[in-house]
């Protein structure tokens, strides 16, 4: 009894684990590493940082003078973030080629070679998903150009 | 059965002993003496802990030796030569002992002297950064602009949208005045 | 059953041992699919040992005797409930709780794992299976809790009386998983080490996980001073033993890291320095569990006795040396994005904080360790509670003191005068504190520090959240609880921190209460005899014995007056057992925010007189109180929040249509 249970449970975790190798051919890519950002702060932690900053301000923590002082050099760290982040999609050809094959296998067309990305991980999940297959990050619904 | 008899014949022998000693004691001294020994047959129990029926007689012999005004030093001596050194919770301080003190007085001391070392050192390379402000980069105006669009509409530090101006005021506005006069 | 268990193991064993060194050997050579099918194997180890544990399970409840382990922890007379306690009585079925959370804890992690850590993932998934594959291979083949008997005993030995004890259900657990739960953050910080990103990319999932892993074995330290208080029969709460202060140190070296990782998420710094914290971490947790599995200190806790002591010393020497490698393997390459602005700030506190939280945790172990070096010179040493009380006393009211001053500090920089502003109304409730009781005749140095101190930390985090829903209110109209609530959800980490900073003022207003107020009094009694302690009178009614089957119960009544009124009757248990030759008592308390009342049974004599224990434990009730309060304060901390919206990222306005114009530029 226990070594059938056994047996079949020990099978079922070889097919699992043997499932990648199979479904291989049908060229589903594993998504390989996103653009990275080798030793750069990311701009979702700098607003973090600038609201931290605003908080002990109000709190009468930090003076005006230093917040003044901090709050624009947040800014423009946040600003160079942004930037680096946009030229990053820009040029990130491997990323592109994958949204591509993922958007023309979930029939997606996207419109002048745009579609609502992930905000998170920016993979470009299949149409009607309100979750990203990649990151689980919550997708919105898509927005209206503008 | 036999055994729970045989317990509630030796406990009945220890109440006959255990008469409460002549309260010619302090009792608080008597309890700070307790646990500062061992219990020598229980695992790591001073003998205020131990329920077992030496460290019970040990109690006693703590307050009768007390009432007849010995001092404390006497009543732990006297432990250490029945029952060797490590009936002391903890080790005497001195000779070979002494380093069980020393030691983590002196790892506390390096690190009282490295910390603020280390504070001061990095503080010294910090200064220089924070003076000066970076200057704008060419073609990063844009981006500027976006990333204000992006803090007025998001929220705040209270939770709250931030607004235009990036902030609110802070509770009063008097204490400018002495921030800027300290740092003047 | 017991057969599908063992079979588990060993399947367990082998995915573990593939996901490791699949997903290792897939980054390597850079084959995705290897990589998919190892991350598969992480989440079979959960199936796998899911259905170890449920077979173990149903051993114990269908009275199995065949298994060795279910024999020797339980009988026919333990009630069903007692399964899960009787689970982790020994070794083996530790180990297999111990190997069955980590492997949950490395399915959710490596589920959830954010995609900045993506990249190095891989890495971190073979620390961890290394880990698992240790804890599976030694129950394998040195300590299998599925070994059969050569013959089937009609009965079991029957559980550890200590251990029946609703404290047990969740002390041991708790403890025993946070422990186990360091694994996460290392794996992560020695992960994205070995991949290479030797910068910032592992502080969120190291932080999150660093916080369950603390808040674990924060409840498990309460809980099990908790038990002991109510079972051990001498009214204190903590030995400083040798087993508490294995779980104690890895927990001081927790606490210190979730503070400085905040330093490194805010600030880009002390990279190197918590790598070093979480690597201290994980050491001394394989040194808390290694304690626990056969350690060569005597102790009350250690209820294990093994030869599995000599794996674990050489897994604690591989754990503690192999990151040590790759830390000065990797040293050069990390290096702090920025650096200290100001020596007043909350950067510099938390510093300081730091050096008080190890230099506990090294006094901590050089006491533990100590007696093992003087056993070298031929003789042996005791260090217990007197040591740790005076070398470690002032070192924690350091650190009360900071946590009064540190979260008033801003990050980056602050001004003496907005410092001096920020701290003076804290400081002078301290003070105040300090007069009144100085006033009502308190002349104890260091309970009078104590207390000014917690008044200031105290104050101090309800100033600030006033100040903050002041402000907030001003803003927006809302009324005061609302703004208040509001604030807390918009700065979680801050406010949680707030929390839990408060829970542990209460522990340490319990412990200064218990600690250098307690009364205690031991006397006999005969029925209807009367002993006066502190401003109670008890009067011994009776006492009743039951034969339990596996004990005999004694339940000996008490009455407390005071002022002539009476308040309760106090039912104090003591059992003895004859198959282990053991009394396990019960002590019977009467808990008020100011002060115990304690009373349990040292002996029960033939002519129904009873030898009682009796305290009063002032305060003694904040520090149990504290427990859930921390709890919750870890949970707001890391409840997630969602990001301050970066909305350039997400409008199409801004993202998609600047590129363009950058490249035209």
């Amino acid at each position: 009894m226990a070594l059938v249970i056994g047996t079949l449970l020990g099978l079922f975790c070889i097919a699992i684990v043997a499932y990648p190798f199979l479904k291989t051919r049908l060229g589903v890519g594993t998504g390989g590493a996103g653009p990275s950002g080798e030793q750069a702060v990311q701009l979702g932690d700098i607003y973090d940082r600038i609201r931290t900053l605003q908080l002990e301000y109000q709190l009468g923590q930090v003076p005006q003078h230093l917040y003044r002082e901090q709050l624009q050099e947040y800014r423009l760290q946040a600003a160079a973030a942004l930037r680096r982040q946009v030229q990053e999609q820009a040029a990130a050809p491997e990323w592109l080629l994958e949204q591509e094959i993922l958007a023309a296998r979930g029939g997606l067309r996207s419109e002048g070679g745009e579609a609502a990305a992930c905000p998170k991980c920016r993979t470009l999940p299949g149409p009607g998903l309100k979750v990203c297959p990649e990151c689980g990050a919550e997708l919105e619904a898509p927005q209206g150009r503008g | 059965m036999v055994l729970l008899a045989a317990l509630l014949l030796s406990a009945a022998a220890v109440q006959a002993q255990e008469s409460e000693p002549d309260s010619g004691y302090d009792e608080e001294e008597a309890l700070s003496i307790d646990r500062m020994l061992i219990c020598p047959v229980c695992p790591a129990e001073t003998i205020d802990q131990a329920q077992v029926e030496l460290s019970r007689q040990m109690r006693r012999i703590v307050r009768e030796m007390l009432a007849q005004g010995a001092s404390r030093e006497e009543i732990l001596d006297f432990f250490v030569e029945r029952y060797g050194p490590e009936v002391l919770a903890a080790p005497p301080r001195s000779g070979f002992n002494l380093l069980a003190w020393v030691i983590p007085a002196a790892g506390v001391l390096a690190g009282v002297v490295a910390v603020p070392l280390i504070i001061w050192s990095m503080a010294r390379r910090g200064r220089p950064m924070a003076a000066g402000e970076p200057p704008l980069e060419e073609g990063l105006e844009p981006y500027l602009q976006a990333v204000d669009r992006d803090l007025a509409e998001s929220e705040g530090g209270l939770g709250l949208p931030m607004g235009e101006e990036g902030a609110g005021p802070p509770e009063d506005e008097t204490r400018d005045e002495d921030e800027t006069k300290v740092n003047g | 059953m017991a057969d599908l268990g063992a079979i588990c193991l060993w399947i367990a064993l082998a995915l573990a041992s593939y996901a490791g060194v699949g997903s290792v050997a897939g980054k390597i050579r850079g084959n995705a699919v290897l990589l998919e099918s190892s991350r598969s194997a992480v989440y079979l180890t959960v199936l796998a040992l899911l259905v170890a544990t449920l077979s173990l399970v149903a051993s114990f409840v269908n009275r199995d005797f065949e298994v060795a382990y279910v024999a020797q922890h339980s009988d026919l007379a333990m009630p069903h409930r007692f399964t899960w306690v009787a689970f982790y009585a020994g070794n083996e079925g530790s180990l297999l709780y111990i190997a069955f959370a980590l492997s949950v804890m490395s399915a959710i992690a490596v589920w959830l794992a954010p995609a900045k850590v993506r990249d190095t993932l891989p890495y971190t998934i073979g620390v961890l299976m290394v880990v698992l594959c240790f804890f599976l291979a030694v129950m394998g083949f040195m300590a299998n809790p599925f070994d059969k008997l050569p013959f089937v005993p009609p009965d079991g030995e029957g559980i550890n009386p200590l251990l029946t004890h609703l404290g047990m259900f969740f002390h041991p657990p708790a403890l025993m998983a946070g422990l186990i739960a360091v694994s996460i953050p290392f794996a992560f910080a020695l992960g994205s080490h070995l991949g290479g990103k030797t910068g910032d990319e592992w502080v969120d999932s190291g932080r999150v996980w660093g916080l369950i892993s603390w808040a674990l074995l924060a409840s498990g330290l309460l809980l099990g001073s908790w038990w002991a208080y109510t079972i051990l029969g001498w009214g204190g709460f903590w030995f400083w033993d040798p087993v508490e202060n294995a779980a104690f140190m890895p927990w001081l070296a927790l606490t210190a890291f979730v503070h400085s990782i905040m330093v490194q998420k805010r600030r880009g710094m002390f990279r190197m320095w918590n790598v070093v914290l979480i690597n201290v971490a994980f050491g001394l947790a394989l040194y808390g569990m290694f304690m626990n599995r056969g350690g060569s200190v005597p102790s009350v806790h250690s209820f294990g006795e093994s030869a599995l002591g000599w794996t674990f010393l050489v897994f604690l020497a591989v754990g503690v040396v192999v990151p040590l490698l790759v830390f000065f393997w990797r040293y050069p390459k990390m290096r702090s994005a920025q650096t200290l602005d100001s020596m007043l700030s909350r950067e510099a506190a938390f510093l300081v904080n730091n050096l008080l939280l190890l230099a506990v945790a090294f006094v901590t172990l050089w006491g533990t360790v100590y007696p093992l070096i003087y056993r070298t010179t031929g003789e042996e040493i005791s260090v217990a509670r007197p040591f740790y009380d005076q070398v470690n006393g002032p070192l924690l009211l350091g650190l009360i003191f900071l946590m009064g001053i540190g979260p008033l500090l801003p990050w980056r920089r602050a001004t003496p005068a907005s410092v001096r502003r920020a701290l003076l109304a804290p400081a002078l409730t301290g003070l105040a504190v300090v007069a009144v009781l100085v006033a009502l005749g308190m002349r104890e140095p260091f309970a009078l520090i104590g207390f000014g101190l917690g008044a200031m930390v105290a104050s101090g985090i309800f100033l600030e959240w006033r100040r903050g829903a002041v402000s907030r209110r001003r803003s927006s109209g809302e009324n005061y609880l609302l703004a208040f609530l509001r604030l807390i959800s918009a700065n979680r980490p801050r406010y949680g921190g707030y929390v839990v900073h408060l829970a542990v003022v209460m522990v340490a207003l319990g412990v200064i209460g218990a600690t250098f107020f307690d009364t205690q009094k031991d006397v006999v009694l005969s029925p209807g005899e009367t002993v006066v302690v502190e401003d109670y009178e008890l009067r011994y009614l009776s006492t009743t014995a039951t034969d339990k089957g596996n004990r005999t119960e004694f339940v000996s009544s008490v009455e407390a007056y005071r002022d002539g009124e009476l308040l309760d009757t106090l039912r104090a248990t003591r059992s003895f057992y004859p198959s282990f030759n053991m009394a396990a008592t019960r002590a019977a308390i009467r808990s008020t925010p100011v002060e115990d009342l304690y009373v349990v049974p040292s002996e029960n004599l033939p002519n129904g007189s009873v030898g009682l224990r009796i305290l009063v434990n002032p305060l003694i009730w904040w520090m149990w109180v504290a427990g859930p309060v921390l709890v919750l304060g870890t949970i707001i901390s890391l409840w997630p929040q969602a990001a301050p919206s970066p909305a350039a990222v997400r409008s199409p306005g801004v993202v998609h249509d600047r590129p363009t114009t950058v490249r035209g530029t």
